[in-house]
Parts: C-alpha cells; structure tokens; sequence
C-alpha cells in the first residue's frame, strides 16, 4: 500500500520540524579547545560536537601585534607557536563570522582557559549603544480582546441606533401614511 | 354580502397592510433592537470582570521552561560524579584569570554586601541582571532559587546585582516572593561598567547598553568563569561543576 501524497506530506513536514526543533535546541555558539604540547598550543575549534574545518585563526602577542596566521584542517585543528611573554590572544573566524578575541595565558605547563565558549560581538566597543530602560514600570492599563469586542458591539448597537433614529425622522410622510393619502 | 357588493367598487388601499406599515415599524424596530444591544452592551462593559493581572514571576517560570531549565534533583555529589556532563565552558573576558573588581553595595533589606568580605567565607557566584523589568531579566534569578541548596552545600555565596532601588525590589519580594540570596542594589549600573555588562551611552537621554552577566569568583579573588550575552545563563550544573573544580571537590574520574 502506497502512502497518500497528503499523508507523505504531513510525515515530511512532521520531519522538518522535528529537525528544526532538535537543531534549535543543539544550537550552541562554537567552542575552541588549546592545549600546549612541546611549546607549541594547539587549537581545536568545535560546533555541536563536530570539529569545524577551514577556521581562520589569527594569533597576537601580548602587545596586540600579529604573531601568526593560519586555518584549522579538517579535525578543526591549528598550530602555532607559544608566543614569548606567556599570555597572547587568538581570534577565529568561521564563515564570514570573526568571533571576540580570546586572551590566553600560559600557566604552568598548561593554557588557560583551556576551553572557551566563543562569543560575538561582547566587547563594550562593538556594540550599539541602545537605550534600555532598566527600571520598571507599571504595566500601562490595557483593554482586553475581550473587552475591545465588547466596546465594538455597544458602539455598532449604538450607531446603529443613531442611524435609525434619522432615517426615521428623514422618512418622507407619503410614505409613512401612504394609506391616509391615497384615499 | 352587501358589505362585499360595497367594497367590489371601491379601490384597494395599497399601502395600509403592506409596505407603508413596514416602512413605519421596520425603523422602529432597527431603533429599538439597537438601543437594546447598547443597553446590554453597557451593562455587559460595566460587569465585565477586572483584566488578570501580570504575573511576572509566572512569566519568568514560564521563560525557564522555554529555556529548557530543570531544578536539580540529584544529589549533588552524583551530579559532579556524572561523567557523561560536559559543562559550558567559560566565555573570553578582560577580567578572565584576573582579579574580580570589588565592590560594596546595598542589599534589599538594608544592609551592606562587600565581596572582599564574603570571599573570606568561601567562593562567590556573581550574577548581573537587568532589573524586575521583564520575564527573562529575572529568570535566572528564579533559577538560581530552586538550586540554592546545591550552592550553600559547596560553600558558595550567590549575590544578584541590578539597578533597581532596594524599595522596588522589597515591593516585587511582596509581590512574587523573596530569594533565598542576596539581591544588591547597583545605582547606575557602576559595578556593572567594572565587570563590563554595562556600557553606558555617550549620548544625552539614554541609559547604554546592559548585558546579562555570570560570573564565578575563587575564594582568592580571581575570575574563573565567566558568560555574558542577550540572555540569562540558566545552566547552575554548569556552575556547580567549575566551583567543584575550583575548590577541589570535583570527584576523582
């Protein structure tokens, strides 16, 4: 038994929102990992628990001067190496997206933070400067639907009334005793 | 019979049974009905019941649900013992490894609340929200409520920080209930600038720019975790898990 073209259509469009639920709920900004090995940090970069080829990564020292460039390849890694000073700064572009430069220190024998939750555009500078009002404020008193239909029918009512009220002022007499008159 | 011989002569009357009647009764009737409904209508307006009134703290539950958010029920040792739990990892800061900015406010119910203080009795979880001013600007804060217990158990004091007045925010506890931490009163949003949730407007007329804020703070005074953005962060077993760590309590794997 063949499913119905209306049937097909419904699993279809049942399936795309399935999808569109589960993505929107996997939807995390990416991830970079740094990890120092043999004085050099390796840098894996990650979304949705897959490894993000092709990332630009831009390395600055700790005087934000360009120490190296280079891309991630297809296990979402890049490396590069450690720059004299102990703390530097990576910035990672992933599509035509540059997220917020992350600043790394070496400490010990280790890179921190090891891990960062990517960020877009949270530097105070890069922002638009938007008034928001933060304090609160009675709720402005509001007519319900409920309410608004109601004020409708009473408005109709009456209007309708008002033009009752004239056409019968404004009926001709002949015809209001048409009766009387023709006889 | 004889009436009928009459009336066989004389012209029908056309408009007296007919439309000349329903053109004098019809506009009445319209008149009358109308008047009724409007009567009605008044008496109905006058009668309805009073609009429900918002309910903020319904609407902040309702934002944790959206958000996915589920109280911990867990014993908090299984919780960090849970190695399949990966936590958010922090976001990239300007005060990330560095000290925490200190500060004193005042609390809600009068009080002083002074970091440098409360880091001597342990770790401390810094929240920067926007207010009692909309569903998701104290969301967290509500979170944060249900979970508290987790918090004190690892020593952690939980503080909340906005603009409002500590008189607006004694009226919202009335209202929709008090939380079992600390809500700090920020005029002017300073101590938010110094944790850079905050970026006031160079211009006239505006407030700037205000950011919900988490940040976790070492008994040492050092900022180890940090997550800024549009929206609360609501992941505490996230935050139970990077204090753990901190204070060396996180489980051996």
């Amino acid at each position: 038994m063949t499913p119905s073209p209306v049937r097909t259509r419904m699993v279809r469009l049942f399936a795309v929102a399935l999808l569109a639920i589960g993505s929107k709920a996997s939807a995390r900004d990416p991830q970079a990992a740094f990890a120092l090995k043999g004085g050099w940090v390796e840098c894996t970069v990650e979304h949705d628990d897959r490894p993000v080829a092709n990332a630009a990564l831009v390395i600055l020292d700790g005087q934000g001067n360009k120490f190296a460039d280079g891309e991630t390849d297809e296990t979402g890694q890049g490396q590069f190496p450690l720059p004299g000073g102990g703390s530097f700064s990576v910035e990672i572009k992933t599509g035509k997206k540059t997220w917020d430069p992350i600043r790394l220190v070496k400490v010990d024998k280790e890179i921190q933070p090891a891990k960062v939750l990517l960020s877009y555009q949270l530097r105070p500078c890069c922002r638009g400067l938007v008034k928001r009002d933060t304090s609160w404020k009675a709720a402005a008193p509001t007519v319900s639907p409920s309410d608004r239909l109601l004020l409708w029918v009473i408005g109709a009512a009456a209007a309708c009334a008002v033009l009752g009220a004239i056409v019968f002022v404004r009926m001709p007499k002949r015809e209001k005793f048409a009766d009387s008159a023709s006889s | 019979m004889e009436d009928q011989a009459l009336n066989q002569g004389a012209p029908a009357p056309p408009a007296r049974t007919g439309n000349g009647r329903f053109a004098v009764f019809a506009p009445l009737l319209v008149i009358g009905l109308a008047a009724l409904g409007s009567l009605v209508g008044v008496l109905l307006f006058l009668n309805r019941g009073t609009p429900p009134k918002r309910d903020l703290a319904a609407e902040a539950r309702a934002d944790l649900e959206r958000r996915n958010f589920r109280p911990l029920s867990e014993p908090l040792q299984a919780l960090l013992a849970d190695a399949r739990y990966r936590p958010i990892p922090t976001q990239t800061h300007p005060l990330l490894l560095g000290p925490a900015p200190d500060f004193s406010l005042r609390e809600v119910n009068g009080g002083d609340w002074s970091l440098s203080q409360e880091l001597k009795k342990g770790p401390v979880v810094l929240i920067f929200y926007y207010g009692y001013h909309c569903n998701h600007c104290v969301s967290q804060l509500f979170g944060i409520d249900q979970d508290i217990d987790k918090f004190r158990e690892l020593g952690v004091r939980v503080a909340a920080v906005s603009a409002d007045a500590p008189e607006l925010t004694r009226e919202r506890f009335a209202e929709y209930g008090a939380f079992r931490f600390p809500v700090l009163s920020d005029p002017g949003n300073k101590v938010a600038e110094k944790y850079g949730v905050f970026t006031p407007s160079a211009r006239t007329g505006e407030e700037g720019d205000l950011m919900h804020g988490t940040f976790l703070i070492s008994r040492q005074g050092k900022v180890l975790w940090t997550n800024r953005g549009d929206n609360p962060f609501t992941e505490n077993r996230t935050l139970l898990h990077e204090i753990a760590r901190a204070e060396g309590r996180a489980p051996k794997k």
